[in-house]
């Protein structure tokens, strides 16, 4: 999953990058309301992870803002990521608050890893309307394991391919536009162009072989993961 | 402001399941009560709730000496069904590493208990607010479903339909770009007694092009897959 990391806390951080990283996500960073805003509108997510007490901005004497205010300006232009706040402001109307400033769940610190995926799982099922294990014809995506299997054994992808295998199978059935499929993958130097796209694609085709599952190609609508007649 | 919403509460604790009752109900939802598993399991079945507040250490039955049951495999049980009812688990067990069992049986949130009753409407809220915000109301084009009103509108105007023709339409905004086949729109369209044809398909299909002939959305064919309803560019 494609995840923004809004921490302002150095330590804090780079202990949570690392985890989310090693349980395979691809993780963008921001430790200011002003980073948090930035990101949150030129890049789309699967889910943010959001503190509350945030600097302003990067210089020293910015002072303290709430992340509240980047999470209700995104639900006021109606973007719907999916939110999990995650912060030391925790009585009880301060979760309340937060919920109703359009939070999907509320976490006070400190907080175990082990429960923030959990919690981000439980989301992205509700976001998606998807299983956290999902299987089209021989191919099996179990998202606690973060693994694929293929007539049943385990197939581990690189991790580009492993992506849009992902998006493809959130939901299954989904036709998934090259545009979405671009931006989710994009590096902070510039969005995937459809060369690279197409070659992620047939990579892809040629490692199915004949599994029993294809990507179809919709012209002019995407791709779409389906049981292979 | 939330609507009025069905619940389901499961809670064999009498003191307890009257205090938040009596809350919900006061908060204008209807609620529906079960003090055990066999009792959730009725309820959940039989009833088309917008929210669940489970329990998970419960008795099986109402008999007294019935022993205690599982929440949690009655959610995981539900989950394997196919159901999706939101779930929020509302319990004493409360370590991290239940926490994580119970979301990763299908639960959407987890609080433990002591819990404060407007926390729970709050967690409830976001809950019906995520299902539904891709649910309540749907735009492609000029053409609109508001799907608690159960009616389509284009331009603004409502648009009424055959009982058949609507559910076709529906099946194709839900959501909205979905391929949907053939097989499985005869499936939803068939009666009992009477398996829908594909000529009997087209023919609905058909007609619903002819009135979405001005509302900027067409429904198009993909050959072998089935059809999906698409925006047309402006010119």
């Amino acid at each position: 999953m494609r995840i923004l990391l809004v921490e302002d806390d150095a330590v804090l951080r780079a202990l949570m990058l690392r985890s989310l990283l090693d349980a395979g996500h691809r993780v963008d960073v921001a430790a200011t309301i002003e980073e948090a805003r930035h990101w949150w509108q030129v890049q789309p997510f699967d889910a943010v992870l959001l503190d509350l007490n945030l600097p302003h901005s990067a210089s020293e004497r910015s002072g303290i803002g709430n992340g509240l205010a980047v999470l209700r300006e995104a639900r006021a232009r109606g973007d719907r990521t999916p939110v999990l706040v995650l912060t030391a402001r925790d009585r009880t109307e301060e979760r309340i608050a937060g919920l109703d400033a359009g939070a999907d769940d509320y976490l006070g610190k400190p907080f175990d890893l082990a429960e923030v995926e959990a919690r981000l799982r439980a989301l992205v099922r509700r976001a998606h309307g998807t299983d956290d294990r999902v299987d089209v014809g021989q191919l099996a995506l179990d998202r606690r394991a973060r693994r694929f299997f293929l007539s049943g054994q385990p197939w581990d992808l690189p991790a580009r391919e492993f992506e849009v295998l992902w998006e493809l199978m959130t939901p299954p059935g989904r036709v998934v536009s090259k545009r979405d499929l671009s931006g989710k993958l994009s590096e902070a130097d510039g969005a995937l162009g459809d060369n690279a796209l197409e070659a992620f694609i047939s990579r892809l085709r040629k490692k199915m072989g004949s599994s029993g599952v294809a990507i179809r190609t919709l012209r002019g609508l995407g791709y779409v993961l389906e049981e292979a007649r | 402001m939330t609507a009025a919403l069905r619940i389901l509460l499961v809670e064999d604790d009498d003191v307890l399941r009257d205090i938040v009752s009596r809350s919900l109900r006061d908060s204008g939802h209807t609620v529906d009560v079960a003090a055990s598993i066999a009792a959730a399991r009725q309820a959940w079945r039989s009833k088309k709730l917008d929210a669940i507040l489970l329990d998970l250490r419960l008795p099986r039955t109402g008999a007294q000496r019935s022993g205690l049951g599982s929440g949690l495999k009655l959610l995981l049980e539900m989950r394997a069904s196919g159901d999706r009812t939101p779930v929020l688990v509302l319990t004493a067990h409360d370590r991290t590493e239940e926490r994580i069992a119970g979301l990763d049986a299908g639960a959407d949130d987890y609080l433990g208990k002591p819990f404060d009753l407007a926390e729970v409407e709050a967690r409830l809220r976001s809950l019906v607010r995520r299902v539904r915000s891709s649910d309540e109301r749907t735009t492609l084009g000029q053409l609109a479903l508001d799907r608690l009103a159960r009616r389509f509108f284009v331009a603004g105007t409502p648009l009424d339909l055959p009982a058949r023709e609507f559910e076709v339409l529906w099946e194709l905004v839900t959501p909205p770009g979905r391929v949907v086949s053939k097989r499985d729109l005869a499936q939803k369209l068939s009666q009992p007694d009477d398996l829908l044809v594909d000529n009997a398909l087209e023919v609905f299909i058909s007609k619903l092009r002819k009135r979405l002939a001005t509302s900027g959305v067409s429904i198009r064919t993909l050959r072998g897959l089935g059809y999906c309803l698409e925006e047309i560019p402006s010119l």
